[in-house]
């Protein structure tokens, strides 16, 4: 009997690429239905124009050129780098369908204005950046630069290449979403919770449930569950967020924060004394004597120039885990409603984003059977392949309302992660706490892009007949492991 | 202007110095003088030492005060104190608008924690020593550097910059042996308590300045106490400098008796009194205040509710902030236990015996009364959390053994405890789930720290004789830095006794917990030059104080510490490593020569190694940030205090 799914996991590296199949059922003639989950790897990664290549050449080869459905799940470079990096070979696609998230959507004002703000913050914190490394916080620096290339390529390095070697537009995270929600062929649609469950055309019997991202934006800004406390942010003239910001940019500049620099002050002008005047002779010598602005000044040590700036990285994360928040999280049925196996596409989603499926539910009538209300803590329940959200970092799978409630026995986890990549960024991927639940719920079938299948002894809990099921159900090559359901 | 005292004439009497200098400030931040209700409570006037030649900064013995904004680029005149207008009206008005002011206030209250503490400790608090590399490896964040390597320098003052960051944050930076406040623009969804856009500055926080303070003061007497070996480690920092900040709030009469009043006598109730730093919690978004030790705001109802103890909490919640509430709410609810024991009577009188109050507002006398208990409860535990911190042992505190040293540290004080004020500790840490490890029971006996046989201490003898004189002489040195050099050698001296005149190594290792033989065989232990285990006398502290019998005891409390470098992951031993540090506090009785107690921490405790390194590999801090920036690296520990409070 064909499978009722085949998911492909691409081996670029650290990032997503997923290409999933459903075949035609035996007796009825029509093509396989292929859709395409993201298809990006980090900045950074060594030989990128090779490795995307070589997954979207074996895409095309594989669908015959031809995509059913693309989703684009956010806007972080190791999800959509491949639109700009291999742009030539997209563009040789047809493609039917493209979903993104409501976050994208150009007519929707709340979108458009998460979309702004983030680009503002990007920009101002590679200026703080650059003050930064200026400042001789070399280490600190480093670590934000490695957050901001979730947003692509620093500004002035050439993307990826596409055929013939030539670069392909911008190398930034806008340039390829924007890519994707212009494609003239195709029929794009921003997806939010409130919509009913989708088909996907000509494949009967499945529906795909939207998850996230939340509609409610204190969500989308919540990163942190141990916070207590109300969000908070737009209401008084400036925030504090803004304030760091006014101060990072410099005086005459066209950002939005220059405008703001006045309003950032903490004092009347009346009681500010500039460097330059304290430095001047003439004036008293207190702040020269136990400031002082020698580097061989005996208490240099405990100078504090830049002490200021280390915040940029928590606004650095911020940045990110708001982003992530805006993952279009996708879980498909692949049956009955009510009864039959779950497929979990988390994307990124932080807390926020999983904190807000608790409350959704969806009333589903399929032809012939009595309304059902599916709620999502019931297909949590019967999820049987979860891909692990943010390459299995901490803070992107949720324990108790998560992970914990995602009981099936035949529970598999799909990790697209590249240890080796993330240690040299000096990130903790996947996050031991995290991927040590995984095996145990999973009873050792997690599956890596850099382990590949586990061995037998990882999953030394399961039955022969089981591990022979599992075997039986990957298929693993340098470029891709494909788990068949 | 400096008013000098006039030259005294032949018949009219010397004037002496004044005892205190009194500065206006705020209890607890400009947020309460906006309010009808707290306003009349909000101004208080500190009383802080008097420093006859405090400089404009202000500049003094302990502290200097260097006003600048880098954000702003901007540097904001030193206020001279010393002023004869300011000293006449008690400093600066209090004032948000005036930069000068926010230099009075945190001084003030800076000083006022510096002086509790010394009265708690009865001698002169010393700062975190300056550490200057001084071989030619680049790069001043390793653990690894040889002794040898690294020269320590007296650090005379204590360095606060008022608008250090524009950010909602502050922190006391252990390399700097600086405060960095910040300021920030409120941004609030509650704008009916505080302007939206308001500027809130950190520095003008009582609650904060002495919780900054006093991770300073803790830093300086445990420099090991900042390196996170249990999740109890950085919880424990931040715990005891809430505790001061918020036992502080009972030495301001005028809140005390308004909010007695406000509770009718029942400090367990909602009150300030129990709540830190209210304006930055409501300008960052919380239901109220920052923290608060005896409840919070039920999120769903809007009301705020009684924190419940749960002993599964110690176990679960790792996250240093809420961690440290642990300890916070258990020495609050000591406190709480403590005062109610004292105001029976009162209540018993008041009611006639009923246990009911009558409605309506308390008598002012019964209030005055009850704040009174209320203050010298406060005080008294202040001092026995204050005092226990000699009591600790040098690397790896846990809250078990913070309990051991209250008890002990009491103990030695106060010999009968009939009001029971170790019993309301043992009590409050016990409904939290705290048990220090190896005791049979919480019994106080058992609780106390051990000390050595008589057959045993024969060595301990020699080095309590050879230092006999040494708190007397300490009385007489003049300045700190004499204080900090004489036991800089003292430490010296010690360090040849052990290595030299030792009779019973043996007895001397299983006491102390150290490996001092040749032929060691631990793994990982720190080899010095001559071929024996590296050891570090690793602080000197003279201390007199009196018995339980009412006699002047002199004792010297010396810390000794060693150290093994150990493979983070035991199948990988090139892999990256971790310092594990062992040792041992004894207080030593100089005028009997008895080892008094030994707080010890043995460097070859498996178990203890096996724990510290699965909290390593654990990093049970599983947030965004430990995704990202890997914590336990050089860079990660630059600057403990700033990440650990931006995760307020």
């Amino acid at each position: 009997m064909s499978p009722i799914v085949r998911i492909r996991m691409y081996r670029q590296g650290l990032g997503d690429c997923f290409l999933l199949t459903f075949p035609h059922q035996d007796g009825v003639s029509q093509p396989d239905f292929h859709m395409l989950i993201d298809c990006g790897v980090i900045a950074g990664t060594q030989d990128v124009a090779q490795k995307m290549m070589a997954v979207v050449d074996d895409i095309f080869q594989t669908t015959g050129g031809h995509l059913d459905l693309v989703v684009g799940t956010h806007e972080h470079w190791d999800h959509i780098s491949g639109f700009n990096q291999v742009r030539a070979v997209f563009d040789k696609f047809t493609i039917n369908n493209v979903w993104l998230a409501w976050t994208e959507d150009p007519n929707n004002a709340t979108a458009q204005q998460l979309k702004q703000g983030r680009g503002a913050r990007l920009a101002a914190l590679h200026t703080a950046l650059t003050r930064l490394d200026g400042a001789g916080f070399t280490d600190q620096a480093a670590g934000i630069r490695q957050i901001l290339s979730f947003f692509g390529e620093e500004p002035g390095v050439a993307p990826g290449l596409g055929a013939a070697g030539q670069p392909t537009g911008a190398a930034t995270t806008q340039d390829a979403m924007h890519y994707l929600s212009t494609r003239q062929e195709a029929s794009v649609r921003y997806c939010s919770p409130k919509d009913p469950p989708q088909n996907l055309d000509g494949v009967d019997g499945v529906r795909v449930y939207i998850f996230g991202p939340p509609q409610d934006l204190k969500l989308i800004k919540m990163s942190d569950p141990t916070k207590k406390g109300q969000e908070t942010y737009g209401i008084s003239a400036i925030s504090a967020e803004d304030a760091f910001f006014a101060a990072v940019s410099p005086v005459g500049g066209d950002s939005t924060y220059t405008q703001q620099k006045a309003l950032s002050y903490p004092f009347d002008a009346f009681y500010q004394v500039s460097p330059d005047e304290v430095k001047d002779l003439q004036h008293d010598d207190f702040f020269r004597r136990y400031y002082g602005f020698e580097d061989q000044d005996p208490d240099a040590w405990r100078r504090i120039d830049s002490d200021w700036l280390n915040v940029a990285s928590e606004l650095a994360l911020n940045l990110d885990s708001d982003t992530n928040n805006t993952s279009l999280v996708l879980a498909f049925e692949l049956g009955d409603p009510g009864s039959s196996k779950v497929l979990l596409f988390a994307a990124d989603a932080q807390v926020g984003n999983w904190l807000s499926w608790g409350s959704l539910s969806w009333d589903v009538q399929e032809p012939g059977k009595p309304l059902r209300t599916i709620t999502s803590n019931d297909l949590l329940a019967r999820t049987v392949l979860y891909k692990v959200g943010h390459h299995g970092s901490h803070n992107a799978t949720l324990r108790l309302q998560g992970l914990e409630l995602m009981v099936s026995d035949e529970l598999v986890a799909m990790i697209p992660v590249d240890h080796s990549m993330a240690v040299k960024k000096r990130w903790n991927m996947p996050f031991p706490d995290l991927y040590n639940r995984l095996k145990t719920k999973t009873e050792g079938r997690v599956i890596r892009i850099d382990e590949g299948i586990p061995s037998r002894q990882d999953a030394s809990t399961l039955t022969d007949a089981e591990w022979q099921a599992f075997l039986t159900s990957v298929t693993q090559t340098d470029l891709y492991i494909e788990y068949s359901i | 202007m400096t008013t000098q005292p006039s030259p005294p004439l032949m018949h009219s009497a010397p004037i002496p110095p004044p005892p205190v200098r009194r500065l206006r400030g705020y209890a607890f931040d400009p947020s309460l003088s906006l309010q009808l209700e707290t306003m009349g409570l909000n101004e208080v006037v500190f009383k802080v030492p008097w420093e006859d030649d405090l400089q404009r900064g202000p500049v003094g013995e302990y502290l200097e005060v260097v006003d600048f904004d880098p954000a702003s680029q901007s540097f904001y005149e030193p206020v001279d104190l010393n002023n004869s207008y300011l000293i006449a009206q008690d400093g600066l008005a209090p004032s948000e608008g005036n930069p000068q002011f926010h230099q009075q206030m945190a001084y003030a209250v800076a000083m006022t924690t510096i002086r509790n503490f010394e009265q708690a400790l009865g001698r002169k608090v010393l700062w975190r020593s300056h550490t200057i590399d001084t071989s030619d490896k680049a790069g001043t964040h390793g653990n690894n550097k040889k002794s040898t390597d690294l020269k320590e320098v007296f650090v005379q003052r204590l360095r606060i910059y008022p608008h250090a960051l524009r950010e909602a944050n502050a922190y006391y930076s252990p390399q700097k042996k600086a405060l960095l406040f910040g300021y920030f623009p409120a941004t609030t969804a509650q704008p009916g308590t505080h302007m939206a856009g308001g500027m809130v500055f950190t520095c003008l926080s009582h609650d904060i300045v002495a919780h900054e303070t006093t991770h300073a003061l803790l830093d300086g007497m445990h420099r090991r106490f900042i390196e996170p070996t249990h999740p109890d480690s950085l919880a424990f920092h931040e715990a005891f400098s809430d505790i001061v900040a918020l036992l502080q709030h009972f030495s301001f009469p005028e809140v005390l008796r308004h909010q007695i009043a406000k509770t009718r006598g029942d400090l367990a109730s909602q009150n300030l009194l129990g709540q830190l730093a209210q304006q930055f919690g409501v300008a960052i978004g919380n239901y109220g205040a920052l923290r608060d030790a005896l409840g919070s705001v039920n999120p769903d109802t809007g009301h705020w509710e009684p924190l419940a103890p749960d002993p599964h909490d110690y176990l679960t919640v790792m996250e240093p902030h809420s961690r440290g509430s642990i300890l916070v709410a258990a020495i609050f609810d000591a406190f709480t236990a403590i005062y109610k024991s004292r105001v029976a009577d009162l209540l018993r009188i008041a009611s006639s015996g009923t246990g009911v109050l009558p409605a309506g507002e308390l008598h002012p006398d019964l209030v005055n009364r009850l704040a009174d208990e209320a203050a010298k409860a406060a005080k008294q535990v202040l001092l026995m959390c204050i005092r226990a911190l000699d009591y600790c042992p040098p690397v790896d505190l846990t809250y078990g053994d913070y309990l051991r040293a209250i008890i002990t540290a009491d103990t030695d004080i106060v010999p009968d405890d009939d009001r029971g004020y170790r019993v309301a500790f043992i009590e409050a840490f016990r409904r939290r789930g705290i048990y220090p490890l190896d005791v049979r029971n919480l019994s106080i006996e058992s609780l106390r720290w051990p000390g050595a046989r008589e057959d045993e201490d024969q060595d301990f003898d020699k080095i309590a004789s050879k230092l006999r004189g040494f708190p007397d002489r300490a009385r007489y040195f003049v300045t700190r830095e004499e204080s900090y050099k004489k036991i800089e050698e003292m430490r010296g001296y010690i360090h040849r006794i052990i290595t030299n005149e030792i009779t019973d190594y043996a007895t001397f290792e299983r006491l102390t917990g150290l490996a001092l033989a040749g032929d060691s065989i631990l793994p990982g232990l720190a080899i010095g030059v001559n071929r024996l285990p590296v050891f570090e006398i690793h602080s000197l502290r003279p201390s007199q104080r009196v018995g339980p019998d009412g006699d002047l005891l002199s004792q010297l409390v010396v810390a000794i510490t060693q150290r093994r470098t150990v493979p983070i992951d035991p199948n990988d031993p090139t892999g990256p490593t971790f310092q594990f540090r062992g040792g041992c506090t004894l207080l030593l009785d100089l005028d009997s020569l008895n080892l008094h107690y030994r707080i010890v921490k043995p460097i070859d405790d498996d178990a203890r190694l096996e724990r510290q390194r699965q909290y390593m590999q654990g990093n049970l801090n599983g947030s965004l940030r430990a995704t990202y920036f890997a914590p336990f690296t050089p860079a990660a520990m630059y600057e403990p205090f700033a990440l650990l409070h931006r995760e307020y």
